[in-house]
């Protein structure tokens, strides 16, 4: 453990490491406080530019993106009331109210003394688990990856906002957009309509950033407004939180980290749903539960922390199995594999360097965006001031330049313009995006498992259930089908409550 | 009866046709195989198949809360054609440009053709924005991260 721990830092304070450590949380704080850029779009933007590292620095530099946007996130939802990411929604509730109060400045210290502690936490826990489940999983056979994968599927689309059903669809769409391409046993070329572009299958970047970045930048313009905000509840003098503020902070980012912890590791669940559990766990335990939405300050630092402690867990079974739980972890995957290393509980014994660095660059990570968040907030709000029908342009100019150089392809931009017309249209149908994605990263992974399980099972479906895992695995599948079917009936004469564009 | 309603099952229907589609170009154009030893196009029929059965499904229950199911829906979702149109456009122009043309003539008509999908923007500020961000573009990509991308057309390199 310590050598491993030795052999992490040493890895992660290479100045390299360091660099696109830096490089990533900047970008994702930046990425994150842009309203109308989510996380999906601000890590598949920058995937492009992370082909030119070595693995261990592109999943570094990815993953600071990925927290940092929740750092990020939170300054939007306090200032402007509308969230930078879906995760740090909640904390626009009582964020938002403490800034009219004139406490924006206590408000993103404590969203940000939150955020580091729930991160940290969330490291602990990656650290002491990934090992021991990593070790049952080498026992694991294609009939367990198969069982798996497909309750990763089933479950990030019945926890997508919407019914299930829609988001099985995607995951089905997904699947089939990752098929295209040669078929791993015979070669034999599937879907590509005799064009040789697609013969090595369909860009990652390409369908990421079209789904992802131009639908979005579609669906954006004309809607996000640039406000003024009032800089003087902001400078650092006002930041000093009283001695109540910290009083009372220090349980609910506890008890959050705990409930973010939990979420995180599960898969179809992740930061967004841990940050609202959490707010509801808050308001349920207060003493003055109807004070919750005028500025309290439980309400910051409790799912600020739950948010950032999913961050981290998220990693547990995409780093120790090599199953992603939501589709920004399929993306990390999806630079792994870009990278030529195969995911899965080998990983951490065959690549320690690139595991334990990982982990290490996580504290760095979160503790060089205290240091961001702290002193260079001023810059953040100002740049919540640029007007986004200036900033979309460059939005879109990056996505077709970062596209393009991935394989000097001007094939793979203008399939960035078609996944980017199929997502708005998707969109306008209340169909979830993010399972479309899980569905593509896994589905060949899903296909390969199942035709080796079934050849070593002798043709014999019965193979999946008489290994009592992957029997269990299916039961516990079938279980969150029939709950999503039930929630469906129910749910048919009531109004749906969300706008349908959550979770990611 | 809600404009969501309608959507689904317009939805469904499409998504159950194309998940049809699949299954029968994938029988009938890639060998099958066994259970036991599956060709390349065992999977993708089966995936078509599960398509077509979740897209009914998506279909058919919308279809018992719809009355009026022939009745269009489309002018009650609000649909950006202008932002899609123009967004989409400059995306193609870059993707088209981009070898012939080279970084700078893709990179002003990846700028300037959306800009104008927000009313907001006019010309001027539109063309000296169009002007720095070609100026980022070549000094962070073939510059700083040393990308081979060409900077001018075919004739002019």
């Amino acid at each position: 453990m310590l050598d491993n721990l030795a052999l992490g830092l040493q890895t992660a304070l290479s100045f390299d490491n360091l660099l696109w450590c830096f490089v990533g949380v900047f970008a994702g704080t930046l990425l994150g406080v842009i309203p109308g850029i989510g996380v999906l779009a601000a890590i598949s933007m920058l995937l492009p530019l992370t082909f030119q590292l070595d693995a261990t620095a592109a999943l570094i530099m990815l993953a600071g993106i990925w927290y940092g946007t929740s750092y990020g996130g939170s300054t939007a939802s306090i200032l402007l009331n509308v969230p930078g990411t879906p995760s740090s929604a909640i904390t626009a509730l009582d964020g938002y109210p403490m800034a009219r109060q004139g406490r924006a400045g206590v408000a993103l210290l404590m969203t940000t003394i939150a955020s580091f502690t729930g991160g940290s936490i969330g490291i602990l826990l990656l650290m002491g688990f990934s090992g021991s489940i990593a070790q049952v999983a080498l026992q694991f056979s294609s009939a367990e990856y198969f069982a798996l994968m497909l309750l990763g599927l089933v479950a990030a689309s019945s926890m997508s906002s919407g019914a299930m059903s829609k988001g099985l669809i995607m995951v089905c769409l997904g699947m089939l957009f990752g098929l295209v391409g040669s078929d791993v046993y015979t070669g034999t070329r599937r879907f590509t309509f005799g064009m040789i572009e697609l013969a090595d299958g369909i860009a990652l970047v390409a369908l990421a950033l079209g789904i992802f970045g131009l639908s979005e930048v579609i669906a954006s313009i004309g809607k996000i407004d640039a406000k003024d905000i009032d800089s003087r509840s902001i400078g650092l003098k006002s930041m000093k939180p009283t001695r109540e503020d910290m009083r009372r902070s220090w349980r609910p980012m506890l008890r959050g980290a705990a409930v973010g912890s939990f979420f995180g590791t599960l898969p179809g669940t992740g930061p967004s749903i841990a940050a609202f559990m959490s707010y509801a766990m808050e308001r349920r335990i207060s003493k003055t539960p109807e004070k919750f939405g005028t500025g309290e300050i439980e309400g910051i630092t409790g799912p600020e922390s739950a948010n950032n402690a999913a961050d981290q867990t998220a990693f547990i079974p995409t780093l120790a199995l090599g199953i992603p739980g939501s589709a920004t972890m399929a993306l990390m995957l999806g630079a792994l594999m870009i990278h030529g290393i195969a995911p899965g509980p080998q990983l951490m014994t065959e690549q320690p360097a690139l595991f334990w660095g990982l982990v290490m660059s996580f504290w760095i990570g979160n503790l060089l965006l205290l240091v961001l968040n702290i002193p260079l907030i001023g810059l953040w709000v100002r740049l919540l001031t640029v007007p986004y029908h200036w900033l979309f342009p460059a939005v879109l100019m990056f996505i077709c330049i970062g596209t393009y150089s991935v394989n000097a392809s001007g094939f793979d931009v203008l399939m960035v313009a078609m996944f980017g017309i199929l997502g708005y249209a998707l969109r306008l149908l209340n169909f979830p995006l993010a399972p479309m994605l899980l569905g593509f990263v896994l589905g060949p992974m899903m296909e390969e498992h199942f035709r080796r399980a079934m050849l070593l099972g002798r043709g014999d479906p019965m193979v999946f259930l008489s290994r009592p895992i992957s029997a269990v695995v299916l039961l516990l599948t079938l279980g969150l089908l029939l709950l999503g079917v039930r929630s469906t009936i129910q749910a048919r004469h009531r109004q749906p409550l969300t706008d349908g564009r959550a979770s990611r | 009866m809600s404009v969501d309603d309608r959507a689904d099952l317009a939805a469904g229907l499409l998504v159950a046709l194309l998940g049809g589609a699949v299954a029968i170009y994938a029988a009938s154009s890639y060998d099958l195989g066994t259970l036991r030893r599956m060709g390349p196009g065992m999977f993708p029929m089966g995936l078509g198949v599960l398509m077509a059965a979740l897209g009914l499904m998506l279909a058919l229950g919308a279809a018992r809360r719809t009355r009026a199911p022939l009745a269009l829906a489309r002018d009650r979702i609000g649909v950006e054609f202008r932002s899609a149109a123009l967004a989409t456009a400059g995306v193609i122009a870059f993707g088209l440009l981009i070898r012939p043309a080279g970084l700078i003539l893709a990179v002003l008509a990846v700028v300037i053709i959306p800009a104008f999908a927000d009313r907001k923007n006019r010309l001027l500020p539109i063309m000296v924005l169009a002007m720095v961000l070609t100026g980022l573009a070549v000094a962070i990509f073939p510059w700083l991260l040393g990308l081979p991308i060409p900077l001018l057309p075919m004739g002019m390199r």
